[in-house]
């Protein structure tokens, strides 16, 4: 799992390198596209990954107790905050295509929609992780001495949570 | 019951420090605002992941990831700076 994390985490290394780079090159596009943007829209994305990260780890604690069960219930709750991000990230994606900021809008909000889409389907498939191995504890499919399951999908949730922490400052607040 | 105390622990200075990344950005800090993201995802590998206790190599990469990741985006902010 660790070597999976570390191939993810390089290649959205590449992503927010390019962005980096391109933001040297063309600084005012940068400023003027970061400008569309909602710094409180990003911290509410923020809190809500970062809260799912939260319940995602109560919930392997509460597993290796052999609280099964309300691990899952932990789980399912991350999912809703999830849910959370994913609506707030929808919202933004919409606004800004409704007001003609697309793909080929300028090269930030070219560069904008790859990266945030890119850790937009991260999200989704940690979700679908996270729900998988929800079921999983409902169903007590994991004993006290074979919790890598539930451990690699919450990993991978905070593999999620770290890149964000890092696109965060360099995406909405960062002029 | 400690490790749950560790994790939320963990969370609150998390939500602490993103609060503090849009403050400081607000003034213009950059410099502060990289320094809280590598803060932020080191207590995510040291807390969520559980790294701190986990193989060093591993704490190191996880960790380094943030580090090479923000001295990047520092060099590129004082080049724009410098541009501008």
């Amino acid at each position: 799992m660790w070597f999976f994390i570390l191939a993810e985490l390089s290649v959205f290394a590449i992503l927010i390198l390019a962005f980096t780079v391109t933001q040297v090159l063309k600084p005012e596009v940068f400023a003027d596209g970061r400008a569309q943007l909602d710094t409180s829209t990003g911290l509410a994305m923020t809190l809500s990954l970062l809260t799912t990260g939260l319940l995602a780890a109560l919930a392997v604690q509460r597993v290796r107790l052999g609280r099964s069960r309300e691990g899952g219930a932990l789980l399912v709750g991350a999912l809703l905050v999830a849910l959370v991000y994913v609506g707030i990230k929808l919202g933004e994606y919409a606004h800004l295509a409704a007001a003609g900021l697309g793909l080929e809008h300028s090269t930030f909000f070219t560069l904008y929609w790859i990266l945030t889409g890119f850790h937009f389907l991260h999200v989704l498939l940690g979700m679908v992780i996270l729900g998988w191995v929800a079921v999983g504890c409902w169903r007590r499919a994991y004993p006290g001495t074979g919790l890598s399951g539930v451990e690699s999908g919450v990993l991978y949730w905070h593999m999620v949570d770290l890149v964000w922490v890092v696109l965060f400052p360099l995406v909405y607040v960062i002029g | 019951m400690g490790g749950s105390l560790g994790v939320v622990v963990c969370w609150v200075v998390l939500v602490a420090l993103s609060v503090g990344t849009v403050l400081t950005g607000a003034s213009g800090l950059w410099g502060v605002v990289l320094g809280l993201a590598v803060v932020k995802g080191w207590v995510i590998v040291d807390g969520f992941m559980e790294l701190r206790h986990g193989p060093w190599g591993w704490r190191l990469a996880m960790v380094g990831w943030g580090v090479v990741i923000v001295g990047g985006i520092l060099v590129a902010v004082v080049m724009s700076t410098w541009a501008g």
